[in-house]
């Protein structure tokens, strides 16, 4: 009943060092690329969602005082936390009435938000690229080395037939087939997230103005 | 301190994530193992055809085991050979030689009825001989297999072989040094030869007083082409043996039978 299973486990344990190296890597690769997707999947998403529903809130209610305490509600969201930055700011310099200055400086403030929050977003987004990048290469050098070894073992074994050829290739396969395994769910989740930040960060460039308007419009 | 606090809450999330992808690629990899166990373990062989010199009864074989009264006729290409007319060969070009006689054969003595009765004879022949020939030639096949060796050069005497506890003769302690040079001298890998094949190879050698190994035949050839050649090159790697002794040489040079099979060589 378990021979085919035995069957792929003695393919594994037939290959070489290098190869057996290669496929540990893949399998690193995979784990660490999964693990940033399921992250990421939850910060970018729930980021997006947050956003979309304190803008709602923002725009309904012209109270900041009340933004800045629902936006309680909206810790994820980017662009709660960018509010709740220029409005920090804003109560700092609510005393002072230098107009120029409280401009400005709420400004800077909420630009380096948006920025920490844009890093925040895309931190480990770079390595899914890494991996599909590279995932598939590896796994051809891997190949690249078993089939060499195959070639070899012909060789010694002095016979061509594909009795001979074909269990090297099909164990030297396996570490292209994990390569690709690791790279392409890296590429796709890599493409997906690339595009929501880039949705983030517009909304985040658009609406900075929109936040220091209405904080100035209060200190006036 | 909320950077830090922010720094850490992203950690422990990293942390619970790698945990999923590790548990998804372990279900991953179980699903794979078990996908395989539910479909029936191992994948289906693809067809395989063994192509084996077998003679099948026919114009060619050896003993036509049934008298074949009505099928006498079979051999009904007579009238080709008879009608041979050289008239026609000068009318026209020669390519329809061969085509016309025999129209004008069955034209003279013969009408379409006849022709057609003959069609329906040959059609009931055609579906009803293979089946035989292939019983015939299944049937010589077992028969083969269970006759053993298939030559005297492939009988033992002496200990292993009966007479339990008798001792050696110089010929087959001979015998036990050759093979035993030729075992060193063999190199195969059994698992480049398909599981559940019975692969044995009877091969016939004749040694030289000197040692040297001439005349190597395949009296029965393994199914594996693979197997065979390790065979002949061990042969080839191990001449030349040591000298035939004295009291073993019969006459000028030795003939001996080897069995290989993957366990070693009897």
């Amino acid at each position: 009943m378990f021979e085919s299973n035995a069957d792929l486990l003695h393919m594994l344990s037939g290959t070489g060092p290098v190869v057996l190296f290669v496929l540990v890597v893949l399998v690193l690769f995979s784990l660490l690329s999964w693990a940033i997707i399921f992250l990421k999947a939850g910060t970018i998403g729930k980021a997006l969602s947050e956003s979309r529903d304190f803008l709602d809130y923002f725009f309904d209610v012209a109270s900041i005082d009340k933004v800045f305490g629902e936006s309680e509600n909206y810790s994820n969201g980017s662009l709660a936390r960018v509010f709740r930055a220029g409005y920090i700011e804003y109560r700092a310099l609510s005393d002072r009435k230098e107009d120029r200055l409280a401009e400005e400086r709420i400004a800077r403030a909420i630009r380096r938000e948006a920025n920490a929050e844009s890093k925040r977003l895309s931190r480990y987004v770079s390595f899914l690229a890494t991996v599909g990048n590279t995932a598939p290469f590896i796994g051809l050098f891997g190949t690249v080395w078993g089939i060499m070894h195959s070639f070899q073992s012909i060789g010694l074994t002095q016979s061509a037939s594909l009795a001979t050829v074909a269990p090297g290739i099909a164990e030297a396969l396996v570490a292209t087939a994990a390569g690709l395994a690791a790279a392409i769910p890296s590429v796709i989740a890599y493409n997906f997230f690339s595009r929501q930040i880039d949705t983030i960060e517009r909304d985040l460039d658009d609406f900075s103005g929109e936040y220091l308007k209405s904080f100035l419009n209060e200190l006036r | 301190m909320n950077g830090r606090h922010a720094g850490n809450r992203e950690g422990g999330r990293f942390a619970v994530a790698f945990l999923v992808s590790v548990v998804l690629h372990l279900a991953l990899v179980a699903l794979a193992f078990l996908g395989q166990h539910l479909s029936g373990a191992a994948p289906p062989d693809p067809r395989i055809i063994d192509v084996s010199l077998v003679t099948l009864p026919g114009p060619g074989s050896p003993e036509p085991e049934e008298p074949a009264g009505p099928e006498a006729p079979v051999i009904e290409p007579e009238p080709v050979e008879t009608v041979s007319p050289p008239e026609p060969v000068k009318k026209k070009p020669p390519k329809k030689v061969a085509e016309k006689p025999r129209k004008n054969v069955a034209g003279e003595k013969k009408k379409k009825e006849p022709i057609d009765n003959r069609l329906k004879e040959l059609r009931e022949k055609v579906g009803q001989e293979p089946r035989d020939d292939l019983r015939r030639a299944l049937a010589r096949l077992q028969e083969k297999v269970k006759q053993g060796p298939p030559s005297d050069l492939y009988k033992r005497t002496g200990p292993g072989a009966g007479t339990y506890g008798a001792p050696m003769t110089p010929y087959e302690e001979y015998l036990v040094r050759i093979a035993g040079i030729i075992q060193r001298n063999w190199s195969f890998t059994p698992r480049l030869i398909r599981a559940g094949t019975v692969v044995e190879a009877y091969v016939a050698l004749t040694i030289q007083p000197g040692g040297s190994v001439s005349n190597v035949t395949f009296d029965r050839k393994s199914v594996s082409e693979y197997f065979n050649d390790t065979v002949l090159k061990a042969i080839e790697k191990s001449s030349p043996l040591p000298p035939v002794p004295e009291e073993v040489r019969r006459r000028e040079a030795l003939r001996i039978g080897l069995v290989f099979t993957p366990q070693g060589i009897e």
